[in-house]
């Protein structure tokens, strides 16, 4: 074989990082791969989405199913669907499964539903004036104008860093960066949804997580099939994964970072196509698909693999391009689509309504490629469906889950900032581009500060002789015990009730609130706590009490206050007051109690 | 660059045209034999499981009879006799018995890691997968195998205790005792676990102490703890039917944070309170003395105080070994705050009375691992003067270290259950699979495992 005389990487990556300074790097341009390279126009669709306003039909007036089998709708009741005038898919699809079977779904609440909406779209719960304003004029409004929020990209953001497991350890952190924007760009609707799965298939941020061909192929179907691959699946497509090898690259700005690297094959010692093994490097299943890279001036050998290797970051638009066939397959199976539609579902209702009613499936994946692959559409579609919409309240028709509304439990760093924001507390944060800030920061440079620093993350505060803390952790500590903010290495997110983080909800509040009125940091300004024209030190009345508790309760849950419960607490005022109770001794640990209740952890 | 390109362009528009036929293909499944529990029932009551973060040079440190490519420090001095394996040199650096708190340390009987090493054991060769043509030297599946035996594993081998330990908890609680499950320390990769195992993963305790626990629920006053009940009570009301059992599992949880509560808020637990009262032989200022003040050095100490309330197992991280270059620098010193703590917990072990009779030392085993070992490509180091993990020997073997009375009474003391050949880490004598020894730990433990890794079998070295 033919010894490479390659230029030095660090020479080659000040090239390719623009001629930027050699020492500092500018965070907001950290992001450098090849989701910068797609994505750069217009949105896909333009006109807003049809089919947020649907007129809910009464159910049709036949006997209603007796759940111990899927709706049998009958022709009669499809001619019955195929009438109503829905423009939305998931009505659509789930007609026949619905209405027209004679199943009525729950009323739509409209506070409950809004707060729905607010939570799953912007990461928070909203106080009663952010739940009027949200959703004071309709549905496809509301919908319309949260996913055009910064906090929607936010959400969407944070739950792929979750799916794809960003780690510094694991890749180079201009790769995360990179991959966070292509999401972003997929939210804001200028990426379709294949074109996506292609960038991605190909994304240090996935390559670079795992060591074989046949793991890269597993991870890809998981993620775009839903489903582990067949072994021939798995053989064929790893082929096409065969070149990826995880290095290491002396990165000019980072220091030595991880990252991927093609590692050249099917090659013969003069680096030209070797004939007899050019199947090794091609992909039959979905197409004759052959993948060989041949080694140029960019190359530099690496002595253990002895063999040379290519930075990842030299590569152009075009070979990027190319790597990315194993995406591009894949979405030409019926599946890949199926999968998309499913996960939005599955992430909004909490449960598999495209496997029990697969015609709202059929309808979403319809639509969505009909939206030109633009996966707003489809968020949009659910959002406004009454599958999402309707009561969790009361009993339904039927034992069919999308005869009620759905209940999930909040992410842990929605309960936190949620109790932070209406608390009027400031917590630290966690950025899920960085899963492990220290063992970022116990790897760079200069430009690993400068980075934590511009990030979601913070600093604490010098200590008493002005010596630095590090990374402000405290957040990201809570916010694991309860199964947020994943490092990601092994484990991602988690939800769970258990006791210890119930303990650690309930220490967390009881911090907040202050019930026993012992003052700390991170306590609550009783300002808070109290409506206006109530002081702390006013005397406890019944309708003192009653007013607190309004005001708490519309802060808290962005509703108003039950007769019941504004009764309950006038009989505490009047309890309270049997001793000397003012009006921070009763608001204090009526917010314990408040900011306690389940109706802070479900939605 | 040339570039060949052959691949069809594809359309999205042509999926509408027509749906693809699943194809389904048939298996058997061939049930592999499953080992039943054989081992000596609950021979240990407490386990300290380390995880030597971010791959470990074992052969530098733990079997350091081999050629300079693996082992470029050489070896200690001072060896305790009847040691069958090879300590390195880097085992005996001790620091920490130097000066004032040194002094203090020797007289609490923390001695140099090597004066005690034939009551240590050592298994040169446990692989993740011994049947595999190579080793495994990803970070992430590496770490997975390491956490749940298997790569994409979805239950943590302490979830995998706790379940195999519900019996006997349910057996405490009927006696109206509250036993401590295991838990992880920091790594909420050790907590996985869905379905059945989903009720029994380890509560992951970030930062090293019980602070924000409690039970302030108690303090508040009658009528704000009514409000809260009547809260959850109107929520469960209004609820549909389907959604009840979560805000039954919400007010259950409530409910039980109290007794735990009551632990949680037990000053035993507060080992950095400097305290002198001594429980169980041994004051927390003691234990402060001995192991410092370090993360992993207070989760010991609190794991420590964690098994006073039955807690059978605590998980941590220690170090960060991952040095792709500078380990010929910084190795060193990162040995010897692992020597501070292995020291630390001889000694504290040692002095330690368990409530059960006998010392801790008795009941406890101290097991370290890592997710993999690391290589250098035949050279000392390499040329970053670090070390890499690829696919062999060299990454391959985790020669784990095994510490406790049990290693002593099943005649394990300072022996090597194992061999390498020098030149080329070659395997001469037992390899273990990675989830024998996990099986171990639960067999020793008394744990059910009669659903843990079917197809392996405990250690039946350490059976007494």
């Amino acid at each position: 074989m033919s010894r490479l005389k390659p230029l030095p990487l660090l020479a080659l990556a000040l090239l390719a990082a623009g001629c930027s300074s050699p020492t500092l790097i500018d965070p907001e341009l950290l992001a450098r791969g090849p989701g910068g390279m797609v994505g750069n126009g217009p949105p896909l669709n333009l006109e807003p989405f049809a089919g947020g306003n649907d007129v809910l039909p009464a159910a049709r007036d036949v006997p209603p199913p007796n759940d111990s089998a899927p709706p049998n709708c009958d022709a009669e009741c499809i001619a019955w669907c195929d009438a109503q005038p829905l423009e939305n898919p998931v009505n659509r699809g789930l007609c026949r499964s619905l209405w027209g079977v004679g199943l009525e779904p729950r009323e739509i609440d409209h506070g409950q539903a809004c707060r729905r909406l607010f939570v799953d779209m912007t990461g928070r719960l909203p106080t009663l004036a952010e739940a009027q304003e949200t959703c004071g004029d309709g549905w496809h409004e509301a919908v319309t104008r949260l996913m055009a929020d910064e906090a929607f990209l936010k959400v969407n953001r944070r739950r792929w860093a979750d799916v794809l497991g960003y780690s510094t350890e694991i890749v180079n952190i201009e790769r995360i960066y990179d991959a966070d924007r292509l999401v972003g760009k997929l939210m804001e609707g200028r990426v379709p949804y294949d074109l996506f799965a292609a960038v991605v298939s190909a994304h240090p941020v996935l390559t670079r997580r795992y060591n074989s061909p046949g793991d890269r192929v597993e991870a890809l179907f998981l993620l775009f099939m839903g489903r582990p691959p067949f072994e021939n699946e798995r053989a064929d497509l790893g082929r096409l994964y065969s070149l990826w090898h995880n290095g290491y690259a002396d990165h000019v700005q980072l220091g030595v970072v991880p990252d991927a690297f093609l590692h050249f094959r099917c090659l013969d010692e003069n680096n030209q196509v070797d004939e007899s093994r050019r199947g090794e490097c091609t992909s039959v299943l979905y197409g004759h698909n052959e993948l060989i890279f041949i080694p140029d001036i960019r190359a530099n050998y690496d002595p253990r693999l002895e063999a040379p290797t290519l930075w990842s970051g030299l590569l152009s638009a075009d070979e990027w391009m190319r790597l990315q066939l194993p995406g591009r397959v894949l979405s030409q199976e019926l599946a890949f689509w199926e999968q998309a539609v499913e996960e939005v579902l599955e992430q909004y209702l909490g449960y598999d309504l495209a496997r029990l009613v697969p015609e709202v499936r059929d309808q979403l994946v319809r639509w969505l490629i009909d939206h030109n692959g633009d996966m707003r559409s489809v968020h949009h579609a659910v959002l406004t469906s009454v599958a999402y919409l309707q009561s969790v309240d009361g009993m339904s028709s039927a034992a069919y889950p999308w005869t009620r509304g759905p209940l999930k439990q909040v992410d842990a760093e929605v309960w936190l900032d949620s109790v932070a924001h209406v608390a009027g507390v400031e917590l630290a944060g966690c950025d899920h581009r960085i899963p492990n800030p220290r063992a970022f920061m116990a790897e760079g440079s200069i430009n690993a500060y400068r980075i934590i620093d511009a990030s979601e993350w913070g600093f604490s505060e010098p200590d008493g002789e002005g010596r630095s803390r590090g990374v402000d952790m405290s957040y990201a500590e809570l916010a694991k015990t309860m199964g947020g903010c994943p490092e990601n290495v092994v484990t991602g997110r988690f939800k769970v009730l258990s006791i210890l983080t119930t303990a650690t909800q309930l220490g967390f509040i009881n911090n907040i609130c202050d019930p026993a009125l012992e003052g700390g940091d991170g306590t609550a300004s009783i300002d808070r706590l109290l409506p206006s024209g109530v002081t702390p030190t006013t005397a406890v009345t019944p309708e003192v009490a009653r007013s607190i508790a309004a005001h708490q309760l519309r802060q808290f849950y962005g509703r108003a206050p039950l007769i019941e419960e504004l009764d309950e607490a006038a009989e505490a005022g009047i309890e309270c007051a049997t001793s000397t109770c003012t009006a921070e001794s009763f608001a204090r640990p009526y917010c314990f109690a408040a900011l306690t209740s389940a109706e802070m952890l479900f939605y | 660059m040339r570039t060949k390109p052959r691949s069809t362009p594809l359309s999205r528009r042509r999926l509408l045209q027509g749906l693809g036929a699943a194809v389904a293909f048939p298996h058997i499944w061939i049930p592999n034999k499953a080992y039943a529990q054989a081992g000596p029932g609950q021979a240990v009551r407490h386990l300290i499981y380390i995880r030597l973060s971010g791959g470990f040079r074992f052969s530098a440190a733990f079997n350091g009879d081999v050629a300079a490519q693996f082992n470029p420090f050489g070896k200690a001095s001072n060896v305790a006799a009847g040691t069958e394996w090879t300590p390195t040199e880097l085992l005996g650096r001790s620091p920490f018995l130097e000066g004032n708190e040194g002094t203090r340390r020797t007289e609490l009987g923390m001695l140099p890691v090597p004066q005690f090493t034939n009551q240590m054991c050592v298994l040169p060769c446990v692989d993740h997968e011994p049947t595999s043509q190579r080793a495994d030297g990803n970070h992430e599946t590496g770490l997975e195998r390491f956490l749940t035996g298997y790569v994409g594993g979805t239950t943590s081998f302490l979830t995998l205790l706790n379940h195999g330990m519900r019996e006997r908890v349910a057996q405490e609680a009927a006696e109206g005792r509250t036993m401590l499950p295991a838990f992880s320390m920091g790594s909420a990769g050790m907590a996985l676990g869905s379905g059945v195992y989903a009720a029994f993963r380890p509560p992951v305790l970030e930062g090293n102490s019980f602070d924000r626990f409690g039970d302030p629920a108690s303090a508040i006053p009658a009528w704000a703890q009514r409000i809260a009940d009547n809260m959850d009570q109107r929520v469960h009301a209004r609820l549909h039917g389907d959604h009840r059992p979560i805000i039954e599992a919400y007010r259950g949880t409530r409910e039980a944070t109290a007794s735990y509560g009551r632990i949680f808020n037990d000053p035993l637990l507060k080992v950095g309170d400097n305290s002198n009262d001594v429980v169980d032989g041994i004051s927390n200022r003691e234990l402060s003395d001995l192991f410092g003040n370090n993360g992993p050095a207070r989760r010991a100490a609190l794991a420590l105080r964690l098994f006073h309330f039955g807690c059978p197992a605590v998980f941590f991280d220690q170090g960060g070994y991952d040095y792709h270059s500078g380990e010929d620098r910084f190795l060193p010193t990162a040995m010897e705050s692992l020597n501070h703590l292995i020291s630390a917990l001889h000694a504290a072990l040692h002095r330690m009375q368990h409530p059960a009779g006998g010392t801790y030392w008795d009941h406890t085993l101290v097991v370290m691992g890592s997710e993999f070992g690391r290589s250098t490509g035949n050279q000392r180091f390499n040329s970053a003067g670090g070390s890499d993990h690829g696919s062999d020997n060299a990454t391959r073997w985790m020669s784990m270290p095994f510490m406790g009375g049990i290693v002593e009474r099943a005649g394990l003391g300072g022996r090597s259950l194992g061999e390498t050949r020098s030149s080329d880490l070659q395997a001469l004598g037992e390899v273990y699979s990675y989830r024998s020894v996990l099986k171990t730990l639960m067999d020793l433990l008394g744990a059910d495992h009669a659903q843990a890794f079917p197809a392996d079998a405990p250690i039946q070295e350490f059976w007494v």
